[in-house]
């Protein structure tokens, strides 16, 4: 099975002496193609600080990452900004989305960064919009759609853009039972029918539920990493 | 390129009212700048038409010791040939020989010292239209032998009305002190109380029998092409050495300097101007790029370039120029036609305008590069203005502006 995701030894550090934190202690961990990864902690333990390290966006103090077979330290900011548009779907907790666009636009946002071209990200979007059970809502704005429906479209921008694995950074934390539940399988269905790999942070146990691997951290260490 | 131009356009729409004044603040900028033009070439070019069409015309021409001998006896070189090259010059539209002296005016209710030119009635008035400024009476159109055409101005002073006497005295060219009366034809107003003051008109003819010959001092020559005097002065002086030929701006260097200075005080006004919308852009926008720190930095985190990101915050400037911009020329615009037609009356705003030798009716003008001008004027502006804040976006660290809300 192929390796998307993998950090040896990452460390990272925020602050600096005194009152230097140790968001991340040496985390090594490896995530295959497909999976469906749950990250568990209890509040500063270094979720947010891991995901952010395999989204490319934050660079560790010591300690490697490689994302889809590259070495990020390899790359420079403007090359990181590319690898991330082409290969790392990001869903983040609240407002994920460009108020001034419509949902459709939303969702064909990063296609449109890719130069793909008009009638293929057409298709493209319409399919997962009706998927996702958001037919007919293509123009409205997101202030005219519910939290849960515009993290749908926030999960369809991300998938539109066939990326290698999507981030979410507690993708529920705002939504009620429903649309948890609601944005939970439609999260399920796509990597059980595309393959789509997804990695997750969560406070929520129905969420920690569905998981098939969930990782614990704690103080930035991982305390436990569980199949299921 | 699309999209991006498509978020900017509506970014610029979330805060409808904020827009709104940017927008107008932009519109009435250029409104002003443009009305300020207008009245000030208005204001300038109809000191200078007067001027030139009233009192002045296009190029004069004096022996070369005129200006610090003004004698009588100090008249035109080699009268003849000159009048005969002036005739048969394809750019000159007329001319008008002057005889040209010093006098005292005399009535019974005071005295002056005026220019007293003598003239060809015909001629002097192809040159000038002074006869379209005549209050009353005929431009030297008389039954009477010595009829004399006196401005308002000394009309007042001199207590004249049509047909007072008035004396005038002055030196012969045999130094012998010559006085006659005339009998007023005519009283002028060419708007301006230096002129109106001190200049009467009367016949050569007059002259040719009171001193028995007529010498002449002055010519002044209306070009056929206003803009060629420079030059045309220029040409005429190399035939002829022996005379100073000089057009208008060269024979009034405070006139044609005020037309430059305006020009420059135009272009620091504007700049002004310029520089205070540009901190009001500045501003709105600085403004608007820290309220959605998030969603740029949800655009960094997605891969949009710091480039694009940039881009989209110019073109959101751009977007207060390019819906700013053409409302202010159009309003300008407007302005000018009215105003360029109907005139603007200053007559309320000050008395005494025209001893300055202004109307009270200005006509608008502006030359219309101006509207380019202070179109790409404002583009550059709202550039400017969006590249600077730009800076600020691309600042940010994508982790931290998803982190603020
Ligand atoms: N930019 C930063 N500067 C300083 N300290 C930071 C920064 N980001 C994170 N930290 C610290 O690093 C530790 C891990 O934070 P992180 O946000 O990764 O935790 P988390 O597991 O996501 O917590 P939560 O469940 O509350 O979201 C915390 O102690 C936090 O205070
Ligand atoms: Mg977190």
């Amino acid at each position: 099975m192929k390796k998307v995701i993998e950090t040896i030894k990452v460390h990272k550090i925020f602050g600096e002496g005194e009152i230097a934190v140790h968001a991340l202690n040496d985390v090594s961990i490896q995530i295959n193609e497909g999976e469906f990864t749950a990250l568990v902690g209890p509040s500063g333990s270094g979720k947010t600080t891991l995901l952010n390290m395999i989204g490319g966006l934050d660079t560790p103090n010591s300690g490697n990452i490689i994302l889809n077979d590259q070495d990020i330290a390899e790359l420079n900011k403007s090359e990181m900004t590319n690898f991330r548009q082409k290969n790392i779907g990001f869903v983040f907790q609240a407002y994920n989305l460009i108020p001034v666009l419509s949902a459709y636009e939303n969702a064909e946002f990063i296609m449109l960064l890719q130069d793909i071209p008009t009638e293929e990200r057409k298709e493209r979007v319409y399919k997962l919009l009706k998927e996702v059970g958001l037919e007919g809502k293509e123009d409205n704005k997101p202030g005219e759609l519910s939290g849960g429906q515009q993290q749908r479209v926030a999960v369809v921008r991300a998938l539109a853009a066939k990326p290698a694995y999507i981030l979410a950074d507690e993708p529920t934390a705002n939504l009620d039972s429903t649309s948890t539940k609601d944005l939970l399988d439609l999260m399920a269905r796509l990597n059980q029918e595309e393959n789509m790999t997804f990695v997750f942070s969560t406070h929520d146990q129905r969420v920690i539920d569905r998981a098939k691997r969930v990782i614990y951290l704690d103080d930035g260490k991982i305390v436990n990493d569980e199949q299921r | 390129m699309n999209t991006i131009i498509k978020i900017a356009w509506r970014n610029c729409w979330r805060n409808p009212l904020r827009t709104s004044i940017v927008i107008l603040s932009i519109a009435l900028g250029i409104w002003s700048s443009i009305f300020l033009m207008g009245f000030s070439t208005g204001l300038v070019n109809q000191r200078v038409d007067k001027m030139i069409h009233l009192e002045i015309g296009d190029i004069q021409i004096h022996s070369t010791t005129f200006d610090v001998d003004g004698d009588i006896t100090n008249t035109i070189e080699n009268i003849e040939a000159l009048a005969k090259s002036l005739k048969s010059n394809e750019d000159i539209h007329s001319y008008s020989a002057r005889f040209k002296t010093e006098a005292y005016a005399v009535s019974p209710h005071g005295q002056m010292g005026v220019k007293l030119l003598g003239v060809d009635a015909i001629a002097e008035q192809q040159v000038l239209n002074l006869e379209t400024r005549l209050l009353e009476g005929t431009f030297l159109e008389s039954d009477n032998t010595y009829p004399i055409l006196v401005g308002k101005k000394l009309a007042e002073e001199l207590h004249l009305r049509m047909n007072s006497k008035i004396q005038l005295n002055f030196t012969d060219p045999n130094t012998m002190q010559v006085s006659k009366n005339f009998k007023v034809c005519g009283i002028f107003s060419a708007g301006n109380e230096a002129f109106d003051g001190t200049t009467v008109f009367v016949p050569k003819e007059t002259i040719q029998r009171i001193i028995g010959s007529v010498p002449i001092h002055e010519i002044i020559i209306k070009t056929k092409n206003e803009t060629q005097a420079d030059l045309l002065a220029a040409n005429i002086q190399q035939k002829h050495p022996e005379n100073l030929i000089e057009s208008w701006k060269t024979r009034y260097p405070e006139i044609a300097y005020g037309v430059e200075m305006m020009d420059s005080t135009m272009y620091i006004l504007m700049s002004i101007i310029i520089a205070a919308l540009l901190f009001g852009i500045i501003n709105t926008l600085t403004m608007s790029i820290l309220e959605r720190k998030k969603e740029l930095g949800i655009l960094m985190a997605v891969g949009m370039k710091k480039w694009n990101i940039r881009l989209m915050i110019v073109f959101e400037s751009l977007v207060y120029g390019i819906v700013g911009g053409p409302i202010g020329i159009l309003l300008g615009y407007l302005t000018m036609q009215y105003f360029g037609n109907k005139g603007f009356d200053l007559s309320g705003f000050g008395e005494g305008l025209e001893s300055f030798g202004y109307d009270p009716m200005v006509y608008f003008e502006i030359a219309p590069q101006y509207y380019i001008i202070y179109t790409l004027y404002i583009l550059f502006a709202t550039f400017i203005g969006g590249f600077y804040p730009s800076r600020i976006a691309t600042k940010l660290n994508p982790i931290e502006a998803i982190r603020s809300i």
